[in-house]
């Protein structure tokens, strides 16, 4: 018992927890270390609760999302990575056509990562920034539901009735 | 109804995660008019709303069910009677409970009873702007001190709140946290004593230009935690109460000292020796010159970001000083202080690296190698002001453009060295929001079209008598600069109605200054109408040849106009009456030297729209011909007529 803490120190010892991820879309596996995966607030309460058994099944996720999610967790479980560095290896991983962003958002709800949700919502905003609202419609694939009359109503607020402020 | 692929996948909290990222008012209305799903999500998501038309309150605030800051300040006059449409009743309750700021800055149509109204149907409010609400006094702060849960009161230019007011106020509302008094003249030390005593928890306090003396701040300086204390232009406050500040207020880290004129450097040092916590100091316009010790004291400031020394003398010997005292600083201020020279300017470069904003208007003696220096070590400058650095030339703009790729604010009024070469090394600066270039007589359309095509974000451009600007710029401007909001082209005599055509694309635009334009016409002025729907402040003065088709033109479109200068323009009685009748939010109108306007047509034209103003002025002589009437009605509801 004595000699465990001396173990423990030992930061080359083999001992490393790992966990395994697996897309349950196209059951691609990643193995990741622990102190990388529990950045998931999801995967953390699976683990802390003794849920999670040998492979992690993440479901509604593919292996290609996974593979950014973890890209992004290993990079903020660096202690040594300046504030600068995060930054750039952020706008790197978030640099995607919008499906694999909404792709993205959607895996880090899920995952319960609060800082990959801020900054894939911050470059999705981004990209629908100073467009027509046609082109937002397009972007997101959405419908036009409106009437020619409430479409008209809603614009004319904007011009007459009211704008936001800080 | 179809549930489109995106829509399904995307929750309405990751939209609202999505639309909490956009912050342009524009961008915000692009998403919103896409599809109802996302007009939902903005309806739950906004907080804050700024109503254009009280009209229109009622309709938005139940669509808005999240909304807790409501901003009437833009809306033309609101009376009492309105307030009690508005906010009474039933139908009210349910938004109003929800109400923690209000902005009733410029509601000169209030009164007593109105605000008593409002306070009693939102007992949530935490924060209430009256500022600028100069007819109001003592009857009006009572009203506000019912609300029992304010943390933030703006009382600016109040002009009649008195002591008792002000009693009032720290009696009823004492978990008030922030205060502005800035131009209560009728405040004195007794009603400070009393605030002092009463709001132990405030934090921000503001009695700039009022007649306080030093004896308010022994009061003051009893509040253990305050931050933020401003004195600009208390003439009465002098070194005796700088003393007891120095020994109180444990806590203050911004000081604002400036034009103090009674206070000497010895005052300022008590102050400073006792609060190593300061971070903002300005001292702008005290001092003649900036004394050794006072500099020396600087040392023991350790988290001092900005310093403000405007109109002082400073050596070499005072760079030097700053510079080993102060490595943190991330703004300084030295307007119009004689003696800042290249070498003073360098040395504070290489040692202060983070500044970000940096004042040297009226610094004429500073050059080229100046500006090299600032751009080669600090790196973040976002902000540079150099009027009248008229020795500088191109080379200023060639480092800027080079090196500060993060300016975002830049002030080169009066600078003849600001040419159109300069402008195209400059219009590297991709990030500009704001460029001034008054009175640059050396810039054309050639410099402004570089400016134009790789300065997008630009919202504001100050073209001041820049004589060499004409139609041409204006057409680069109008297809690059799409965020433009503030323009001013006063006095650049070679814009014609060709040049108006294009600024018509302008979306955005609502500040427009075109005085002394001779060469626009009707024409123009109805293309620029049609197209620039946001207009809200538009100067004509001195547009001898517009005609009444132009007039026309704005009172059919400019609906969100707001204010006015027609002085010295050619509109007829009719042209008059249709745009201050039509204008519905118009609410401050100048109409001096109306030559072809009648008393008769003049009277007419206020009838039409005395309910809303807020500010006119008029020539003198028509005191004694316009009906008693019109001014009776027009002073009563709150309007300041201002006779020149």
């Amino acid at each position: 018992m004595a000699s465990a803490p001396e173990n423990e120190k030992n930061a080359s010892a083999p001992e490393k927890k790992t966990l395994t991820l697996k897309s349950m879309i196209n059951n691609e596996e990643f193995v990741v270390d622990e102190h990388v995966a529990l950045q998931s607030v999801t995967i953390k309460n699976m683990v802390d609760s003794d849920c999670a058994g040998d492979v992690i099944p993440v479901p509604t996720i593919s292996g290609e999302i996974l593979a950014l999610v973890i890209e992004y967790c290993k990079n903020h479980a660096n202690p040594s990575a300046s504030e600068d560095d995060l930054k750039k290896a952020d706008a790197g991983i978030v640099a995607k056509d919008i499906y694999t962003l909404i792709d993205l958002v959607l895996a880090a709800n899920f995952l319960d990562i609060k800082g990959l949700l801020e900054v894939t919502s911050q470059k999705i905003a981004d990209s629908i920034k100073d467009l027509p609202h046609q082109d937002v419609r397009e972007i997101f694939g959405v419908e036009n539901d409106y009437t020619p009359e409430e479409e008209a109503a809603v614009r004319a607020e904007h011009d007459w009735a009211f704008e936001g402020f800080p | 109804m179809d549930s489109p692929p995106i829509l399904s996948l995307l929750t309405e909290d990751l939209l609202v995660r999505v639309l909490a990222n956009l912050s342009d008012d524009s961008d915000r209305k692009s998403f919103r008019s896409a599809c109802r799903s996302f007009l939902r999500v903005d309806s739950l998501h906004r907080a804050t709303i700024r109503i254009l038309r009280p009209e229109f309150l009622h309709g938005l605030l139940r669509k808005y069910r999240a909304v807790e800051a409501i901003d009437l300040s833009v809306c033309p006059r609101i009376d009492d009677a309105t307030v009690s449409v508005l906010f009474g009743g039933d139908a009210a309750a349910e938004w109003t409970r929800r109400l923690r700021r209000l902005v009733l800055s410029r509601a000169v149509g209030l009164g007593w009873a109105g605000l008593g109204m409002l306070v009693r149907a939102c007992p949530g409010l935490e924060a209430v702007d009256v500022s600028y609400c100069c007819g109001f006094g003592d009857r009006e702060a009572a009203a506000l001190s019912c609300a029992g849960g304010l943390r933030e009161l703006r009382l600016d230019k109040c002009l009649g709140v008195t002591d008792v007011g002000l009693a009032k106020v720290a009696v009823g509302c004492g978990r008030l946290e922030r205060i502005s008094l800035k131009w209560c003249l009728e405040i004195t030390d007794l009603g400070i004593g009393l605030l002092a005593n009463k709001c132990p928890d405030l934090k921000h306090l503001d009695i700039s230009f009022t007649k306080v003396t030093s004896e308010s701040l022994q009061a003051i300086g009893t509040l253990q935690k305050l931050e933020m204390l401003a004195l600009a232009g208390c003439g009465l406050v002098d070194d005796i109460g700088l003393d007891n500040l120095g020994i109180g207020c444990p806590s203050l880290q911004v000081l604002d000292v400036s034009r103090c004129d009674k206070i000497s450097s010895s005052g300022l040092i008590s102050v400073i020796r006792g609060h190593s916590g300061l971070r903002q100091l300005y001292a702008s316009y005290c001092f003649f010159e900036l004394s050794t010790t006072l500099l020396y004291s600087l040392t023991e400031l350790k988290n001092l970001k900005t310093i403000s020394v405007d109109g002082a003398q400073v050596s070499g010997s005072s760079f030097h000083m700053i510079c080993t005292n102060c490595k943190f600083l991330v703004e300084i201020g030295m307007s119009k202080c004689k003696g800042v020279t290249d070498t003073g300017l360098i040395q504070l470069a290489s040692a202060c690296p983070n500044l970000k904003i940096l004042n040297l208007t009226c610094c004429d003696s500073i050059t080229d190698a100046a500006i090299s220096a600032i751009t080669e070590s600090c790196r973040n400058l976002s902000c540079l002001k150099a009027e009248s650095c008229n020795l500088l030339t191109e080379k200023s703009l060639d480092v800027l453009g080079s090196r500060s790729l993060l300016l975002k604010d830049l002030d080169l009024t009066d600078c003849s060295g600001a040419n159109d070469a300069g402008l195209n090394y400059l219009s590297e600066c991709s990030e500009l929001l704001c460029l001034k270039l008054g009175l640059c007589a050396n810039i054309s359309d050639k410099g402004l079209s570089y400016i134009a095509s790789n300065c997008t974000m630009i919202c504001e451009l100050d073209l001041y008598r820049c004589t060499g600007i004409g139609d041409d710029g204006l057409a680069a401007l109008s297809s690059g600069c799409k965020k433009l909001k503030r323009l001013n082209l006063s006095y650049c005599n070679e814009v014609t109605d060709r040049g108006l055509q294009f600024l018509g694309h302008l979306k955005e635009l609502s500040d427009l200054e075109l005085r002394g334009l001779v060469n626009i016409t009707g024409t123009g002025l109805a293309a620029l109408a049609a197209g620039c729907r946001r207009l809200s402040e538009l100067d004509l003065k001195n547009c001898e040849n517009i005609n009444d088709s132009g007039f026309w033109a704005l009172a059919y479109y400019s609906r969100n106009l707001r204010q006015i200068n027609l002085s010295c323009c050619a509109i007829s009685d009719v042209g008059l009456c249709m745009v201050m009748g039509n204008l519905t939010r118009l609410q401050d109108a100048k109409l001096v030297n109306l030559p072809n306007v009648s008393v008769q047509g003049l009277e007419l034209a206020l009838r039409a729209c005395c309910v809303r103003l807020k500010k006119v002025k008029l020539l003198t002589y028509l005191a004694f011909h316009l009906s008693p009437e019109i001014l009776n009605t027009l002073t009563a509801r709150g309007c300041r007529v201002r006779w020149d």
